[in-house]
């Protein structure tokens, strides 16, 4: 659904904030995309909503380049981006002017999600809050149907339970021919839903794999150090990460994953091939 | 492909002015406000007219960065940046907003000046002949218009080139036009070349007046297009 070849990119000609990346993202998974504040982490997703063009490289969309802003492509994508200024109207209205331009739009499931998330889309989304206004957005942005769904820092602002519920929702939308790629930090918030992780560092993506991959062959919590990849200190005492030998699936932890592979990637890889 | 549709033109202009029907009000509300208030301080109605006319041009340099804020942000404004329109019919929207629907609510806005001047027992003048004036010599001279449209086209190329410098940029852009000016006029006094060459061409010189705004349009088009300025 989303082919990325060695693409390059940087906002001067000094300095490339993306450099050399290859991923393929693919439609019926939720997508985790991961790395340190100022990777390109947002500027990937600008690139593949086709706001930005690659220096070098090539972004393919259902085979299109999402620069040339095909009015078919783009009907099927959907960003929520980290900050965003909406106009001074109820959402109500913003949804009635802005929804003809998403063929799938549905009002009554937009309802369904304002109702879930305790929105009122008659209220002006100035007076909203930061997160109302974030959760107000959601709901219209997951009631346009689009086949390709991005998301960044989606839980940013959001209470504990609004949490939870947009989990849910998130979950209930994604479907076998969906394709919904989140970049965060708030790692804890949304590991439950991923089943695909990707980890970008300086160099490039420095880790692309399933969670089932990852849990059939990592093991997170309590190691022994001496055939730990990867340990830190926690309240619980030394966690980390290792090559699993029980044979049983291991519960993912994001942070350590995270962690064992900004410090060693390649070890991390070589367990994974 | 999608296409181009001019569904989709009316639908984002619809939007626009919803979205931003305060700004929109505010501006024009200037624009005729501004006219009546000249008319209140000299008493004279026939100020309403000049003053009309000084908006007017005054407007068409506004109306670019007013039509086109909304895609300048940075970051913020994504939304708007991945509404599914194509290049080609939101550059339509723009040539629209900044040519006839600005003309026509700038004309509208210039009658409502009027009127309003009108209505005020202490501004004295001859009414009638100040709105005949305002048609012949303002809003109906095809001259005056195309003149606007060429400020407007030209502040939506500036609006087109400028990312964040927007100010510096009008700056830039108004220096270059007087120095081309100064530097036309040097030449046509040095060479004595201008009173043959209006007598005898003048359908070419009103041809590429006319012509001036449609190549800045279609230059701003080509600009937004290759620099994928956000939208």
């Amino acid at each position: 659904m989303i082919d990325i070849k060695q693409l390059t990119f940087g906002y001067s000609s000094h300095r490339n904030v993306l450099t050399d990346i290859t991923l393929s993202l693919d439609g019926g998974h939720i997508h985790g995309l991961l790395g340190c504040n100022g990777i390109g982490k947002s500027t990937l997703l600008k690139i593949i909503c086709g706001l930005m063009r690659p220096t070098a490289g090539s972004v393919r969309v259902d085979g299109v380049d999402p620069s040339t802003r095909r009015v078919d492509l783009m009907q099927q994508m959907m960003i929520i981006p980290e900050e965003f200024s909406l106009p001074s109207v109820s959402l109500s209205s913003y949804a009635r002017m802005t929804a003809p331009f998403y063929p799938q739009f549905s009002r009554e499931q937009m309802d369904y999600y304002c109702r879930e998330m305790m929105v009122d889309p008659a209220e002006k989304l100035h007076n909203m809050s930061m997160g109302q206004r974030k959760k107000a957005y959601i709901a219209f942005a997951m009631a346009c149907n689009t086949r390709i769904l991005l998301l960044d820092e989606p839980t940013n602002g959001l209470d504990i339970p609004s949490k939870s519920v947009f989990r849910r929702l998130l979950a209930g939308y994604a479907d076998d021919d969906r394709c919904i790629v989140i970049s965060t930090h708030q790692v804890n918030d949304i590991d439950s839903l991923l089943d695909n992780i990707v980890i970008l560092d300086q160099t490039g993506v420095a880790l692309s794999a399933t969670t089932a991959e990852i849990c059939s062959r990592l093991w997170f919590g309590a190691v022994d150090p001496a055939a730990a990849v990867y340990t830190e200190r926690s309240v619980l005492g030394q966690i980390g990460v290792a090559p699993n030998t029980s044979g049983e699936d291991s519960r993912l932890d994001l942070e350590l994953l995270f962690n064992a592979v900004t410090a060693d990637r390649e070890s991390i890889a070589r367990l994974l091939k | 492909m999608g296409g181009y549709s001019l569904i989709r033109v009316g639908r984002l202009t619809a939007k626009h002015y919803a979205d931003h029907l305060r700004r929109y009000v505010m501006f024009y509300a200037l624009m005729a406000f501004i006219p009546v208030m000249f008319a209140m301080l000299t008493k004279d109605i026939e100020l309403v007219a000049d003053m009309g006319t000084f908006m007017f041009i005054v407007g068409a340099f506004a109306i670019a960065p007013v039509t086109m804020n909304e895609l300048r942000g940075n970051g913020t404004k994504i939304l708007v940046n991945t509404l599914p329109v194509s290049t080609a019919e939101r550059m339509t929207f723009i040539v629209l907003n900044t040519s006839v629907i600005y003309s026509l609510l700038a004309a509208a806005t210039g009658f409502v000046s009027l009127s309003v001047a009108m209505a005020m027992p202490f501004v004295a003048g001859n009414a009638g002949e100040c709105s005949a004036e305002m048609w012949h010599g303002l809003y109906g001279r095809w001259e005056l218009q195309v003149f606007v449209w060429i400020i407007s086209s030209g502040s939506v190329m500036i609006n087109a080139f400028a990312r964040k410098r927007l100010i510096e940029s009008y700056i830039v852009a108004f220096a270059v036009m007087v120095l081309l000016i100064w530097g036309l006029s040097d030449a046509m006094i040095r060479m004595e070349w201008h009173v043959e060459w209006r007598e005898c061409y003048e359908w070419i010189a009103k041809t590429i007046y006319c012509l001036v705004p449609v190549v800045l349009y279609a230059a701003a088009y080509v600009v937004l297009r290759r620099r994928q300025i956000k939208w």
